[in-house]
């Protein structure tokens, strides 16, 4: 199969790619510049098929007909070529990978976070910015909040915490310039205009 | 149990939208893209030794990032404080949104991408890169990476090309739209009535800049709704498997422009007259004598639209030499 069109799928025309590296797609039109890298054309080896068992041999945990070929490490079951997975040295199980227990938890990386910083700064100033009466609550809410999230991994690929320190500013001048109008409008109060 | 932190090192490109963005960073022995929904980030890890090929398609791209916005914001700034600034302002001024306007139609017309890294079980899009500046830098900074861990290539690989995939094998294998979906048209009577549409709109707009009838308020607005309703049965022939792809980002930007023209000649005619009656249609609006400019910069950009569109339409269909024809 030749190389596919980043933008509609098709394959690419391969006379025009042995001319140069691009090649103009038959179907949307769109010119394809191609960066082709060795693991393209790495052979990949076939996946490998578990034994049977036979009578008296040890049979997969999971795959009752097929042969053991080594016990998990972690809960001591057996099983076959397909499932064995090999991990840091060892012969783990799939229902031991899954778990995620242990080792298995650090080998697996982050897929996602949620960006704390960037909700206790978007907060503070959302609300100033559409309605600014409900920063009565939201700034006392973004203070604590970015106060009990402070040690919370933030991004992987963002190291500073200056998004969390900008929100607890903001917020404390939310919340002074909250309690220099509550003495103002107490004195005027007090004064009698 | 919290991981070893990775030294990220951030690659040429960045999408940036409301609430959604993307970008890709280096590490020593891979790439990781980012893909930010409002608050949370996705990653995606390809490593370098898995990377089969990185495949660039040039495409008209309309993305308006957070970036571009803040540029009209900021070119909005001056407007609403319009009837402060000294006579004349007007004009440089909607020569420079002209400008800038031009510049983004042009940049996501001409130099924009679609880019797609292909590994033997992936095929993900990279949405940082859409301009094809920055695609092109991306490339030069991760080849020599690739490079090290996977080896140079071979000079004759495009004939290798035809006997191995690239990404994840497909369920079925997909045919060649030359053997099997009829060829896309480059135009129908819709898109010829569109493109009319814009000549005859751009022409009376300049013919009437000086003295407007009721009767050529009243052919503006037909041909206005002769405009979307063309741009529509455009988009729709273009669903349908009818029309090629170019043709239908003439008729959304059609569709753009005129709701551009329109809410700036609203908000304009709020501004320009505060206070007193205001003409009730967006049409009616244009026809004021404050918004020469605006309607000769209409004129300029259905100009633009009928030149780009007849060049597509004329543009000839995709087709292999004849003598390499394959079977």
């Amino acid at each position: 199969m030749p190389l596919l069109c980043a933008r509609c799928q098709m394959p690419l025309p391969g006379w025009e790619l042995a001319r140069s590296e691009g090649a103009r797609c038959t179907s949307c039109w769109s010119l394809n510049s191609v960066r082709p890298f060795p693991a393209m054309f790495r052979e990949t080896a076939a996946p490998a098929r578990p034994a049977v068992a036979l009578d008296g041999e040890a049979a997969c945990f999971d795959h009752a007909g097929k042969r053991a070929v080594a016990a998990c490490n972690q809960c001591g079951r057996f099983v076959c070529d397909l499932c064995k997975v090999e991990f840091a040295g060892q012969v783990w199980c799939p229902s031991c990978v899954a778990a995620g227990s242990g080792a298995a938890r650090a080998a697996n990386p982050d897929s996602s976070r949620i960006l704390y910083d960037s909700i206790s700064l978007a907060v503070p100033i959302l609300s100033l910015i559409f309605f600014w009466p409900i920063t009565t609550l939201t700034a006392p809410g973004t203070l604590v909040f970015a106060l009990v999230k402070w040690k919370q991994p933030l991004s992987l690929v963002r190291r500073s915490r200056w998004r969390f320190v900008a929100a607890i500013a903001i917020s404390l001048a939310e919340l002074i310039a909250w309690l220099w109008l509550l003495v103002y409008w107490a004195q005027r109060l007090r004064s009698g205009h | 149990m919290s991981q070893p932190s990775t030294p990220y090192r951030k690659l040429p490109g960045r999408l940036r939208g409301i609430g959604y963005g993307s970008s890709v960073w280096l590490a020593p022995d891979h790439l990781l893209l980012v893909r930010t929904r409002m608050f949370r980030e996705d990653y995606k890890r390809f490593y370098l030794r898995d990377i089969q090929a990185i495949v660039m398609a040039a495409r008209p791209r309309f993305l308006i990032s957070t970036r571009s916005l803040a540029i009209a914001l900021a070119w909005l700034f001056p407007w609403a404080s319009w009837f402060l600034l000294l006579s004349g302002f007007g004009v440089v001024w909607w020569a420079v949104a002209a400008i800038l306007a031009g510049a983004w139609l042009v940049f996501s017309f001409f130099f924009s991408c679609t880019c797609r890294l292909y590994t033997a079980v992936s095929n993900d899009p990279l949405p940082s890169l859409y301009r094809t500046w920055t695609a092109r830098k991306f490339l030069d900074e991760v080849k020599p990476w690739i490079d090290e861990v996977q080896g140079s290539l071979d000079t004759n690989w495009a004939e290798a090309v035809e006997s191995h995939a690239a990404g994840p094998a497909p369920a079925s294998p997909p045919t060649t739209p030359n053997a099997a979906a009829p060829a896309l048209r480059t135009h129908t009577t819709a898109c010829l009535v569109l493109v009319a549409s814009f000549l005859a709109k751009a022409t009376l707009d300049l013919l009437t800049l000086h003295s407007v009838s009721t009767a050529a308020v009243w052919i503006l607005a037909c041909l206005s709704l002769v405009q979307v309703a063309s741009a529509i049965l455009v988009m729709v022939e273009r669903q349908r498997g009818i029309l090629r792809a170019p043709i239908q980002r003439v008729a959304i930007a059609a569709l753009v422009t005129q709701g551009l023209l329109y809410y700036v000649a609203a908000t304009s005619a709020a501004f320009l007259n505060p206070g007193r009656y205001v003409a009730t249609g967006g049409f009616s609006r244009l026809m004021l004598p404050q918004f020469m400019v605006l309607r000769e910069i209409a004129a300029v950009l259905y100009i633009v639209l009928a030149v780009i569109g007849l060049g597509i339409m004329l543009r000839p269909a995709a087709g292999r030499p004849p003598d390499i024809i394959e079977n």
